[in-house]
């Protein structure tokens, strides 16, 4: 402080204001406290869901018993040819089991490799499983990665006695993602559900798009201002604040039952679509009111018709704040579990919608198949969960960082 | 044939008809006003859409909560009075209080932890941030948003619930207390950008006024600003309320399914939602009244939320300031 300020104040008088100013310094670091906690619960979520995709497991196994190095298979085909050697067969049976379509196909049914990041102490296994002994239950014992190195001595000493394996698995690999669901957690895939999504969330965006951007330039472009379009004004911000689960009553009246389209992909996408629309038709309207009302006049003063002034300067203007909205919103779509609750969205299925009917088969979604491993009694499928979960947050993450991009790179300045 | 070439050479045509050729693009210019319009319709049918949608939500929730209400086992009263709610047991109750009160636990709580994280966030990136730093922060409070519910309950059943129990005996497997703070979390960005908007629109002269009387930077952002932006943080922590008391995932994973009346935060209860969530999961026959029941509750949970909304919105209209 300045000495010529100094000497104006009282010792008491200086005092209170150095008190002042540090309660200044103190309300600057206080506010910095939740944005420091909530960048720790999102890491937290992370680090939790990693340490638990990659699991100790305890695993009385059928089979041959032995697991072979990832060096010496290149593919799961080779670790089957090996697995099969090791199980005592010749190499003519082996052939015929592998080539002959109804032996493979038995035998891939009940059969899987896996890759193992430690088997028996041993690093960079592959291990074939086998569920020759029914669906039940062969996971011991699994714990979350930090959880299982800590105890890593009792685990071991487990598998001697009780002649078990101890493997480091981790659960998000390649086959994860590609395999379809099992009611075996050795067996169980995201794949049906992946795959479920797709359908849903390119039908919603579709959908979404083109009834919210018509919304949008409606409102902006062609609707008087008077009271119709107050009153879509105040109704789309009301339909904003419903709790995503009315809407899943919405679709389970009107779409699931009234127009009789069952638990269906084209009952979800509907439903998913009137949730997000007033997401879709807010971001796009905020896009096209930010196009300056010059170039509107230019247009008009060039003899454009409306359309053509919305379609030719308005729209192209306006695309990347609108496509960004959509994003956000479809992002959102893909999260969304409730409403699919009410909608019927199975928690459990073992094939993907296909076929010339697909609109109308049945689907799984990746929120719902993570919200139904929770459901399964089997224990093991709770760290199944959290593969998903990374999945899902992984292609969340994905999609934010294009509208971030699109964002920062596209906009226009006026 | 014959048109078309009249109208490659326009130029000579006119000379020799000028009446046609202006009949040309009168023509066409009315064809184009079809088009024009039949545009207007389409937009006008799509603007439609969100109207049909509140239409369908009241119809839907409507009709069979009526149809709830004339079942021989409930009545209004009933439902309003009654302490129990066990619409799927063989003694069936249909009071909804144990709903609405396990509803309103998890929510305070929410709110609880969720205002000051809000507030305290809004006032460091309204007040105390560089732009850059805010330009990164923001992005990550909107992935704060954007994760799962589904995600964040398994969160507070697998890792904040054994966390508190470390420390708070009593603690259920299922309990009010994780599904709230982790709510808390979920609400701080709704809180934090509405916040930090009105904070921001509270003009530069007034906090230049305050410094010009000597005050601290805390002194202003404690006596000016937050005064000035008062509208905005109520109406934003009302609308983070309703987010809250619709929110489905969390409480359905991690505060459970047992409708009581309790205010014991370590408890398991059953909100709103979660019973609408576990309802239509369960294998009620469509037209019982247990499969009406979830109609009833979300009837109510939209009433609710949507007089919340529009509470929100009406603060902001009415008591914010206005400065020109």
């Amino acid at each position: 402080m300045d000495k010529a300020v100094k000497s104006l104040l009282s010792a008491e008088e200086h005092r209170q204001l150095k008190a002042r100013q540090r309660r200044g310094e103190i309300l600057r670091y206080v506010s910095f406290i939740p944005v420091v906690l909530a960048l720790v619960l999102i890491l937290f979520v992370f680090l939790t869901n990693i340490n638990n995709s990659f699991v100790w497991q305890l695993v009385e196994r059928g089979g041959s018993g032995e697991t072979f190095a990832r060096s010496e298979v290149p593919n799961a085909e080779a670790a089957f040819k090996l697995e099969l050697a090791a199980r005592g067969m010749t190499p003519e049976e082996i052939e015929e089991t592998l080539t002959d379509p109804e032996e493979r196909r038995k035998f891939l049914l009940r059969n899987r490799a896996d890759y193992l990041l430690e088997a028996n102490g041993e690093p960079n296994r592959v291990v074939v499983y086998t569920i020759d002994r029914g669906i039940a239950d062969d996971i011991d014992k699994q714990y979350g990665y930090i959880q299982g190195r800590q105890q890593k001595a009792e685990l071991e000493a487990q598998a001697q006695e009780e002649n078990l394996d101890l493997f480091l698995n981790p659960l998000l690999d390649k086959e994860f993602i590609s395999r379809n669901n099992s009611a075996k957690p050795q067996m169980a895939g995201f794949h049906t559900a992946i795959i479920g999504t797709l359908w849903v969330i390119s039908l919603v965006i579709i959908i979404s798009t083109f009834i919210g951007v018509a919304t949008a330039i409606y409102l902006e472009e062609y609707a008087q201002k008077g009271r119709f379009s107050n009153f879509l004004e105040v109704n789309l911000r009301n339909l904003a604040g419903v709790p995503s689960i009315v809407y899943g009553i919405l679709g389970l009246y009107v779409f699931v039952r009234a127009f009789n389209m069952q638990k269906s992909v084209i009952a979800a996408a509907l439903t998913l679509s009137l949730l997000i629309l007033p997401v879709v038709v807010i971001a796009a309207r905020e896009a096209i009111r930010a196009v300056p009302d010059s170039l509107r006049q230019a247009s008009y003063g060039l003899g454009a018709t409306k359309w053509q002034t919305v379609s030719r300067v308005i729209l192209p203007n306006a695309v990347s704040g609108i496509v960004t909205g959509i994003i956000l919103a479809v992002a959102r779509a893909i999260g969304e579990t409730a409403p699919l609750l009410l909608v019927g969205g199975a928690g459990f299925i073992t094939t993907i919608p296909g076929g010339r009917d697909f609109l109308f088969d049945s689907y799984s979604a990746m929120p719902l198949q993570i919200y139904s491993y929770f459901a399964t009694p089997d224990q093991a499928f709770k760290e199944i969960a959290s593969a998903g979960i990374l999945v899902l947050l992984a292609i969340l993450i994905f999609i934010y960082l294009i509208a971030f991009v699109i964002r920062a790179r596209f906009t226009r300045k006026w | 044939m014959m048109d078309k070439s009249m109208n490659k050479n326009a130029f000579t045509t006119s000379k020799s008809n000028p009446n046609q050729s202006l009949k040309d693009s009168l023509q066409k210019r009315f064809s184009s006003r079809l088009g024009e319009n039949i545009i207007g319709i389409i937009l006008l049918a799509c603007a439609a859409v969100s109207v049909l949608t509140t239409a369908g939500v009241v119809i839907s929730l409507g009709s069979e909560t009526i149809s709830f209400f004339a079942d021989p086992l409930v009545s209004v009263w009933s439902f309003l009075t009654d302490r129990e709610w066990t619409p799927f047991f063989s003694e069936k109750h249909f009071g909804i209080t144990p709903l609405i009160v396990g509803t309103l636990l998890v929510t305070v709580i929410s709110l609880v932890v969720g205002i000051p994280l809000g507030l305290g966030s809004a006032i460091f990136l309204s007040e105390f941030a560089t732009d850059r730093t805010r330009r990164i922060i923001m992005p990550i409070l909107e992935i704060l948003a954007g994760i799962p519910t589904v995600v964040l309950g398994y969160f507070a059943l697998f890792s904040i619930t054994p966390i508190l129990k470390s420390f708070i005996p009593g603690l259920g497997t299922q309990n009010a207390l994780a599904a709230g703070i982790v709510m808390g979390f979920m609400i701080l960005p709704t809180i934090s950008s509405i916040s930090v908007d009105s904070m921001q629109a509270v003009p530069g002269r007034l906090r230049e006024a305050a410094y010009g009387l000597g005050s601290t930077k805390a002194e202003v952002i404690t006596k000016v600003v937050l005064p000035a932006a008062l509208s905005g943080i109520v109406a934003s922590i009302i609308l983070a309320m309703s987010r809250a008391i619709g929110e489905t995932m969390v409480v359905t994973l991690a505060a459970g399914a047992r409708p009581v009346i309790t205010f014991d935060p370590r408890d398991a209860i059953a909100t709103m939602t979660a019973f609408i969530a576990n309802a239509a999961q369960s294998d009620q026959e469509a037209g019982s009244v247990g499969a009406k029941a979830l109609f009833a509750v979300g009837a109510t949970l939209f009433l609710i939320t949507l007089l919340l909304n529009i509470i929100s919105h009406q603060v902001v209209a009415r008591f914010s300031e206005k400065y020109d």
